[in-house]
């Protein structure tokens, strides 16, 4: 009795289990399909029946039917009709990785400023749908109004600390553009594998690389007009000064000690090769005397005396005081740095404190295209002082806010950059 | 050093007083027992000279042994040493006082780390694993992030650092009186609070702006490139004040090593060595890690190696344990700026390469338990 009383319990305890496990798995399917679905939604290409994301005449002809049937707008057809003459794009990022876009970029993710200037050059920044901290809390991070244009742009937090991956992912950019080394690739594969979202890694801060990435953008945005202005622009402002800077052979080169003064009483960290302080300072007619370095180092304080450097940089980030929109006397700080540089004894002897020749210069000289017009230009300024002696940083930098960035920024009249002012 | 002498002698006169004969035996054999300590002591002492005095003559400045020598000798006997102004302000003004802050800074580690496994009877307590490290670093990091934007606020962060090194023993000593020091409490105290501390600084460096987070991180980087003549004699001035205390009660600590009951019996105020201790190696530990930075390490290892050369008996522990410290700081920092010269190595990872081994080697020697 009992035990066929415990075998009916059995069975009724096997079939609910079986429901249960079938109902899971039903579940499972129809969120698998619904997955499916939406991820191919998303690579799909407009007027591409086979899925190859690549658009036949064939396929063009069969669109151009459905539009004569009605099925698809004449907007339809026209992007069809685009994608079909003009892609797939393919670009090549700084890392060398190759790119393939299948139809134009509408939606853009950007997490640096370098490249948020990029895309305001290209007058792209209606693609733009989300971008860094510093883009959309230009003020509070200390760029003052330079990037206030960004301000009601969905904020992904910053590539070198926090990206906020859930705000990224929820503003359906077709591009995400980012550093070199930042965010880790580990972390972009880990959050966007899902996706289809497609990341491009750009080394605008890099001062070879520049020109160049501004022309690909311009192909990739179809804004070459915009790109060959930029790089008219940059060639006559700019580009002449460096060009002769680079003719300058290595032995007649000022020999340079950079020290990169990121706080924390710590010193004598300087920048040896491939580093973007050093392609800076060489690039504006300087012979760095940690060339044969890699990297960013602490380096022994006798070996710099015994380097004997001819001028002295000292590169220092300060948030708030100066920078933008200051006073153009507010530069107690940066005084001050040059006068520890200046009173370190070891150094005493070297050409560099002996003549004075010892400069600071700030975070705003190395972002953006303050890095080029600002920071290049003193650098040139202070390195090669024949070959710049027309140049003058603000004046082209002001030029460039103006016809390129569209801001509102005064960089003549107001701000501290460097110091003393060339 | 006389009382502990007294000391030391109305210790063997208790365990030699019954019988005659053999309380002359047991008197030679401690005499050797104290002589084995007194001699690694010297050893010690002879080998920091040493590594001072060939740590002065190296770095990428070109001067000959003998050049730095004459310039050091110039400063006691002017007149009769000739100097240059380059070798002089190459050896006093940058190699010595780095060299005596690697030796203060790891005799005030060592000896934090040496009287917190005393009092709180175990192995694995230092000023790191007490969270007095992790305020340092909030301090430090509250005065770059919240002060943002200041010039010359080196002092600023060191105060800072100083001030809640202090307000973190204070908390730690605090919670445990709330609930009864015992050492276990001090020490649950102790890693609540760190775990505070790190919580505090993981939340400010995530407001913070990314190159004052970088700061933060560079302060707490452990180095002693940020070494001054003045800070050598402020930490100097902390251990010379704190230590001849802590060296009074090594007897104490002794006797609470064989637990609390048995020292109280024994007429130790158990409770106020352990406070009063504990206050003066966070005094010491901020003193030194504020001008450091966190050089981990040398406060938990540099005691366990001298335990295990020499037994657990602070009155030898606690300077030997000092001159341990200094001894691997000074040569791992002689060995980080010079190892690959002229980039100078963060001195933590030297500690680790050089003192790991080391402890390792002692340990597989060591067939019994040393705790």
């Amino acid at each position: 009795m009992y035990k066929i009383q415990r075998e009916g319990f059995d069975d009724r305890i096997w079939g609910i289990r079986m429901k249960i496990i079938f109902g899971f798995s039903l579940f499972l399917c129809i969120f698998y399909l619904l997955g499916q679905a939406y991820a191919y939604q998303d690579v799909s290409v407009p007027g591409d029946a086979n899925g190859d994301k690549i658009v036949s005449a064939d396929e063009l002809s069969a669109a151009e039917n459905d539009f004569k049937d009605g099925k698809i707008s004449e907007q339809a057809l026209e992007s069809i009709r685009i994608i079909q003459s003009s892609y797939p794009r393919r670009i090549n990022d700084s890392t060398g990785k190759e790119i393939t876009f299948y139809k134009p970029v509408e939606r853009i993710a950007v997490l640096t400023t370098e490249d948020y200037e990029v895309l305001r050059t290209l007058n792209s920044t209606d693609k733009v749908v989300a971008a860094g901290k510093y883009v959309v809390q230009s003020r509070e991070q200390g760029c003052g109004d330079l990037y206030i244009d960004g301000k009601n742009l969905v904020n992904i937090g910053s590539p070198t600390s926090t990206v906020d991956w859930e705000a990224l992912i929820k503003t359906k950019p077709d591009l995400v553009i980012t550093y070199m080394s930042s965010p880790k690739q580990a972390d972009l594969d880990q959050n966007l594998k899902d996706t289809n979202i497609t990341v491009i890694r750009l080394d605008s801060g890099n001062i070879s690389q520049y020109l160049d990435i501004v022309n690909k953008m311009g192909y990739l945005l179809d804004r070459t007009g915009e790109a060959e202005t930029y790089s008219r622009f940059f060639e006559e402002k700019l580009g002449k000064y460096l060009d002769a800077a680079s003719s300058i052979s290595v032995s007649d080169r000022p020999k340079v000690y950079l020290e990169a003064d990121f706080g924390g009483g710590q010193t004598y960290y300087t920048c040896g090769s491939g580093h973007a302080h050093n392609a800076l300072l060489t690039a504006a007619g300087g012979n760095n005397v940690f060339s044969d370095l890699e990297g960013f180092k602490q380096v022994d304080p006798e070996s710099v005396a015994m380097k004997n450097p001819d001028v002295i940089l000292r590169y220092k980030y300060l948030k708030d005081s100066p920078g933008i929109d200051k006073d153009l006397s507010d530069t107690s700080a940066l005084q001050a740095l040059r006068d520890e540089m200046l009173g370190r004894a070891e150094l005493n002897k070297t050409p560099a404190v002996a003549n004075k020749k010892v400069y600071i210069f700030t975070w705003d000289c190395t972002k953006g295209g303050g890095r080029f017009f600002l920071g290049m230009g003193y650098l040139g300024k202070w390195l090669q002082p024949e070959i710049f002696k027309d140049y003058s940083p603000r004046e082209a930098y002001q030029e460039y806010l103006d016809q390129f960035q569209r801001t509102k920024v005064d960089v003549v009249n107001k701000g501290v950059f460097v110091y003393p002012e060339a | 050093m006389s009382t502990v002498y007294s000391k030391e002698k109305s210790g063997s006169d208790l365990k030699g007083g019954s019988n005659q004969k053999a309380g002359s035996d047991l008197r030679i054999e401690y005499q050797k027992f104290i002589s084995r300590k007194m001699l690694f002591l010297l050893i010690l002492i002879l080998g920091i000279i040493g590594l001072a005095g060939y740590a002065a003559t190296r770095g990428s400045a070109d001067i000959s042994v003998t050049d730095v020598y004459a310039t050091i000798l110039a400063k006691f006997f002017p007149g009769h040493f000739q100097t240059t102004w380059f070798s002089d302000t190459i050896v006093w003004g940058l190699r010595l006082h780095r060299i005596l802050l690697a030796i203060v800074g790891g005799i005030g580690l060592a000896v934090a780390g040496a009287v917190m496994q005393g009092i709180l009877k175990n192995p694995l307590a230092s000023p790191f694993t007490l969270g007095i490290s992790s305020a340092a670093g909030f301090g430090a990091a509250l005065a770059i992030i919240m002060g943002a934007g200041f010039v010359g606020g080196e002092w600023l962060i060191i105060g800072n650092a100083f001030v809640f090194t202090l307000l973190a023993s204070a908390a730690v000593y605090g919670l445990a009186k709330y609930k009864g020091i015992t050492p276990e409490t001090m020490i649950l105290a102790g890693i609540a609070i760190m775990y505070l501390f790190q919580a505090m600084t993981s939340f400010l460096q995530y407001v913070g702006h990314a190159e004052q987070v970088q700061e933060v991180v560079f302060w707490m980087m452990g180095s002693l490139g940020r070494s001054s003549w003045e800070k050598v004699w402020m930490v100097t001035g902390v251990i010379a004040v704190c230590f001849p205390y802590l060296l009074l009660k090594s007897w104490d600590i002794n006797a609470m090593g064989t637990g609390d009951e048995t020292a109280k019996s024994l007429g130790v105020n158990v409770e106020r060595t352990r406070v009063v201790s504990m206050m003066l190696v966070s005094l010491i530990t901020a003193a030194v890690i504020c001008f450091t930075g966190t050089i981990g390490f040398i406060g938990l290892v540099s005691p366990h190696i001298t335990r295990m050369v020499i037994g657990g008996d602070h009155r030898f522990l606690l300077p030997a344990s000092a001159l341990v410290g200094a001894m691997l700081l000074l040569g791992a920092d002689t060995l980080a700026r010079t190892i690959l010269a002229p980039v100078i190595l963060p001195v933590g990872i030297m500690t680790a390469f050089l003192g790991v081994p080391f402890f390792v080697y002692l340990f597989m020697r060591r067939k019994k338990e040393f705790w």
